[in-house]
């Protein structure tokens, strides 16, 4: 075939450019062609050219040899150019094309970004994802197979996005990109493909989820066999995944047949957790709604704890009531609250110096909620040495009236006993939550109710962090107090002075902003470049009025772009904040909650 | 009357920052004033910026087909963020108080008036007296002596590679041909210089021997070629400047380096009256060689059939200066369309035009310009791409039958059962193939595509990567 002859001579053209073009001339192997070339030439004018061309290049007195090659690689591309196949030979099967998509006629400026946010890598990306979500771009189907392939990122927040509000707003159009994508050998992505094709399709794919959980990947079969737990008549299937060489493998296995929930499963986990097993039992016997099941743990950390105490205390049995205990968190079945009363009546048990033990025990009692357990948890105060004294407190502070409380626990605050007031302000600090949670979370309302009595005692105790979280009315001590602790260091967040600035306008102390003007100077603000975000909210709360003077105060004073730059955005907000808002503290705040994102 | 839309907006912001920095600052309230005139020419405001005086800006729609745009704000980008923020509010629905027009917008007018009349009024005695462009004749024998010379030495680098062979180039090498490329700057010969620069890229890319090798060989082959057709044919131009006129038949002038200007454009009679385009696909790349982006539209000419193509430079520099590009949606009516010198995809440039929304009509236009024979299609395509100065890339906008799979590859197929086998071009980095199974069954029959081709040595096969597909209601765009 003449085409193969060409090629031939092209790889000789090749290899004399990367050679050099002074060893053309005489080359053996370029002459080698010239007859086969030349016979071609009979019948085909072109050849005969490059006939022609190939003696010019390989003729030893030619000048300039280079251009000589040159010029027969011109004309043998030429020549190659012109011989390109179009037809393929093959099964030909018309394109079926899929559903119909929106043709939204979205420009290159606006898809682009788009485009390299889902196929680059780099800083930046997400926001681009979330702001064309936001503008409805997501609607062209340019971006489908893009999305798909981005489950694969390995940045968790720009996949978890893709998969719970991208993907699915194709629907069943999705449903060929995703299946074709789909690798049952592959990673984190794959799982998140399954996952969608099993939101659109449902039980009717189950054959998919059967050879995804029997023959996938690791990461793959646990997410399909996570699935499955949908599916009731998928029982003996899990039952011997339950069984499966791999840890990984019989934790999704357990966790799916809790959702089934059938006698047989519960079965299942309950042996998981007498069993070497017993760690990946435990959040499945902690979801199950199996009252049976929860039954046979109670009497199994019965018997546990009857063997700690006659027995050694061995590793292995302090680690089987541990689990078992921990997988009763959560449930409120009764047998639970007899069998914590027991261990924590127990001096061996609680003298047996094992907190992990101990604690968990404590916490299941004060997380049960009922009024006994409360009122025993309370009357644990003194016992043991006070070694449960935080989770009676915690139990009062739940169970007792404010006052009652506040008289039962007052003297360990003020007592000698300076490890028990250590103790019982350090969880106060864990539960009463700070001022800017308290401004900020929508859980504010069912904070604890405190007696009142307790402000006073923390400012004589000079407990500014407590009395900046239970300041509740702009009275002239607590003011007086929290002012007292406002001249402290005004730093970039989580200070004193800060937390108490924002009690004070909390409470609703009137000269607050004036206060606050007066302390902001340039040297608080020039040794940061950054606030954090409870002194951004500090100056959110200026009324509108002050917009000016601290755009000003940050073009002025401050010399870090960064900070100018927050401090502007800041001047921005207050100015734009409705006026109506400015004194109502509540709406306030859901407006500028409404605002954040 | 003002009519200002979102899309408008858009499209005159320079890139898709400006966008976003004039819709932030009509999110943020930085208007305190919104102003409009009382004869709804003219619409002004306030915006606050970080010196203590607010910029003012505005948008004259004395002539509402090219608003003027006025900023007191130093910002070399035009229009500025605070003018795209301005006309945001505008069309966001903000309200505008009607007012006076300020002093120093009636002054501008005024002196805009008169910078207008003395236009008309050179363009009048212009067109009394018609006059041929004077060009210096012994400065262009000069120049084209000089050319001459910056061709001699590019002959002898190139000479001087392919005797040594690739083999031998290593770093010193390249480095010491990229100081001589250098060297070419000095004759006019800016085209062939870049190429000189895109073989260098080649020959510099951190890539296996081999597969440079294969990069550079086809620079070499161009080059070569660039370099004969030029001395030949400046040569002949220098010997006789009366009788040979400018290559107008081919791209050759622009491959050496000349920027044609309208006016000879204008005066070798490349130009088309009352034409209508209609934008078929867009891409904006970056070009390493001439240190450029290039915004590219192809655009097909709805009364012949031609595919067209715009191309606008964006040199790195000066990129964010100048307005990145877009896909267009309209239909471009021009008065006077310069078509640049080339072959089958003729660059074209318009000064004035006016825009209409596309009917259904004219997308049964475009499809009937389609072509329908394979055979004529790829004679056409193969025609073009053996030639070595060609451009090896050309689009044609094809009709179909149906789009086919074959063996896990797409193909196009006509009347007479004639394929065109459908792959990506890698060099593009932009796949679209992969968009044809997501298509309606409608769309993928009996229709017409535009296509880039592309001929692959390796498995000598004349490959076509499909870039849109004009149906009855509109262009489906498979790039952007």
């Amino acid at each position: 075939m003449s085409i193969e002859l060409l090629y031939e001579l092209n790889q000789e053209v090749r290899r004399l450019f990367i050679a050099g073009g002074k060893l053309a001339q005489g080359d053996m192997r370029l002459e080698r062609l010239q007859p086969s070339l030349r016979k071609m030439g009979e019948s085909a004018p072109v050849f005969a050219r490059v006939a022609q061309a190939v003696e010019q290049t390989t003729n030893p007195k030619a000048e300039n040899p280079s251009a000589k090659l040159l010029e027969l690689a011109t004309l043998l591309q030429s020549i190659l150019y012109t011989q390109g196949q179009t037809e393929t030979n093959g099964v030909q099967v018309p394109l079926q094309g899929a559903s119909n998509f929106k043709n939204s006629a979205i420009s290159y400026r606006k898809l682009s970004p788009v485009l390299d946010a889902l196929t680059e890598k780099g800083q930046g990306r997400l926001e681009i994802i979330r702001q064309a979500h936001e503008d409805g771009l997501f609607l062209d189907y340019r971006l489908l197979i893009p999305a798909v392939n981005s489950l694969d990122e390995s940045f968790a927040e720009i996949s978890d996005f893709l998969e719970s509000r991208v993907i699915p707003l194709y629907g069943k159009a999705a449903l060929p990109v995703l299946k074709e994508r789909l690798r049952l050998d592959g990673g984190k992505g794959d799982s998140r493909r399954l996952r969608l094709i099993h939101s659109l399709q449902g039980q009717s794919d189950m054959m998919l989820y059967l050879e995804a959980a029997k023959s996938g990947s690791q990461e793959v079969r646990t997410t399909a066999i996570e699935l499955l737990g949908d599916y009731p008549i998928q029982e003996q299937f899990l039952l011997e995944q339950a069984d499966d060489r791999r840890k990984e493998v019989r934790r999704a296995a357990l966790l799916a047949l809790t959702r089934i929930g059938t006698p047989k499963a519960s079965d299942r986990m309950y042996e998981a957790l007498i069993s070497k097993d017993r760690q990946i039992a435990i959040e499945p016997i902690a979801q199950s709604r199996d009252e049976s099941l929860i039954i046979r743990v109670i009497q199994y950390a019965a018997i546990v704890f009857d063997k700690l105490k006659q027995t050694s205390k061995d590793e292995e049995t302090i680690e089987q009531l541990l689990t078992s205990l921990e997988a009763l968190r959560g449930h409120r079945t009764e047998g639970i609250f007899e069998l914590l009363r027991s261990l924590l009546s127990d001096k061996a048990f609680v003298g047996s110096n094992n907190s992990r033990l101990l604690d968990t025990a404590a916490q299941l009692l004060v997380g049960l909620h009922v009024p006994e357990a409360q009122a025993f948890a309370v009357s644990l105060k003194d016992m043991h040495k006070n070694k449960l004294l935080d989770y009676s407190f915690i139990a009062a502070l739940q169970s007792l009236p404010p006052e009652e409380a506040y008289e039962q626990f007052v003297d360990y605050f003020t007592g000698n006993n300076k490890a028990a007031a250590k103790l019982l302000l350090g969880t106060l600090h864990h539960f009463i939550p700070t001022v800017y949670a308290r401004l900020t979370d929508e859980g504010q309302s069912d904070s604890l109710a405190m007696d009142p009595r307790w402000l006073n005692l923390f400012m004589k105790m000079d407990e500014a962090e407590l009395v900046s979280r239970l300041a509740y009315k702009p009275d002239r001590q607590t003011v007086n107090y929290l002012k007292s602790k406002c001249e402290g260091r005004f730093g970039y967040g989580n200070d004193p002075a800060i937390h108490a600035f924002l009690a004070l306008f909390r409470i609703g102390y009137k000269e607050a902003p004036e206060l606050l003007a007066r302390t902001i100077t340039p040297e608080a603000y020039n040794s940061y470049y950054y606030l954090y975000e409870p002194h951004v909210l500090l100056l959110k709360m200026l009324p509108g009025s002050y917009s000016e003077w601290l755009e000003r105060f940050a073009v002025e004073e401050i010399r870090s772009d960064s900070m100018r730059r927050q401090l502007r955005e800041v001047a921005d907000f207050i100015r734009t904040k409705p006026i109506e808002l400015q004194e109502d503290q509540k709406g306030w705040v859901q407006w500028m909650r409404s605002k954040m994102f | 009357m003002i009519t200002l839309t979102e899309a408008y907006v858009d499209s005159v912001a320079l890139n898709a920052g400006a966008i976003k920095n004039g819709r932030d600052l009509v999110k943020k309230n930085s208007f305190p004033l919104l102003c409009r005139s009382e004869d709804d020419t003219l619409l002004f405001g306030e915006c606050k910026g970080s010196g203590s005086e607010p910029y003012r800006c505005s948008v004259d729609f004395l002539k509402p087909e090219s608003p003027t745009f006025r900023c007191s704000c130093p910002s070399r980008q035009f229009p500025c963020k605070h003018l795209l923020g301005l006309m945001y509010a505008y069309v966001l629905g903000k309200p505008f108080a009607p007012a006076a027009i300020p002093q120093d917008i009636v002054d501008k007018r005024g002196k805009a008036e008169k910078r207008e009349e003395k236009k008309k009024d050179a363009s009048a005695q212009a067109s009394d007296q018609p006059r041929k462009r004077q060009t210096n004749k012994s400065a262009l024998v000069k120049k084209i002596a000089a050319q001459l010379e910056g061709i001699e030495l590019a002959d002898k680098l190139l000479a001087g590679l392919v005797q040594s062979g690739l083999g031998a180039a290593d770093k010193k090498t390249a480095q010491t041909l990229g100081d001589q490329a250098q060297q070419l700057g000095n004759y006019y010969i800016p085209g062939i210089q870049a190429s000189f620069f895109a073989l260098l890229l080649e020959l510099n890319a951190d890539q296996e021997r081999e597969t440079m090798y294969t990069g550079v060989i086809p620079h070499l082959i161009a080059i070569y070629s660039l370099v004969k057709k030029s001395r030949d044919y400046l040569k002949s131009r220098m010997d006789n400047l009366e009788e040979v006129p400018m290559e107008t038949g081919t791209a050759l002038e622009e491959r050496i380096g000349h920027a044609w200007q309208l006016a000879e454009l204008r005066e070798y009679g490349l130009t088309e009256r009352d034409a209508e385009l209609l934008q078929l696909s867009f891409r904006s790349y970056a070009e390493p060689s001439r240190a450029e982006f290039v915004d590219e539209g192809h655009w097909i000419q709805l009364s012949s059939g031609h595919i067209h193509v715009t191309r606008t430079y964006r040199p790195y520099r000066a990129a964010k200066h100048i307005r990145e590009e877009d896909s267009f949606f309209q239909v471009v009516r021009s008065k006077e369309l310069f078509v640049y010198p080339g072959e089958l995809n003729t660059r074209v440039r318009w000064e004035e035009a006016s825009f209409r929304e596309p009917l259904p009509e004219d997308f049964r236009r475009a499809q009937d310009q389609a072509r329908r024979s394979y055979a004529d299609v790829v004679k056409i395509v193969k025609n073009q791409i053996k030639n070595p100065l060609s451009d090896k890339n050309p689009v044609m906008l094809v009709a179909y039958r149906e789009v086919l799979r074959i063996d896990g590859q797409y193909a196009l197929v006509d009347e007479q059962n004639k394929q065109i086998p459908l792959v990506d071009i890698p060099r593009l980095g932009h796949a679209t193939t992969q968009l044809l199974s997501l298509l309606t069954q409608n769309d993928l029959r009996n229709g017409a595509m535009l296509v880039m081709f592309r001929h692959d040595f390796e498995t000598n096969r004349l490959t076509a990567q499909p870039l849109s597909i004009v149906s009855s209601q509109g262009v489906i765009r498979l790039m952007y």
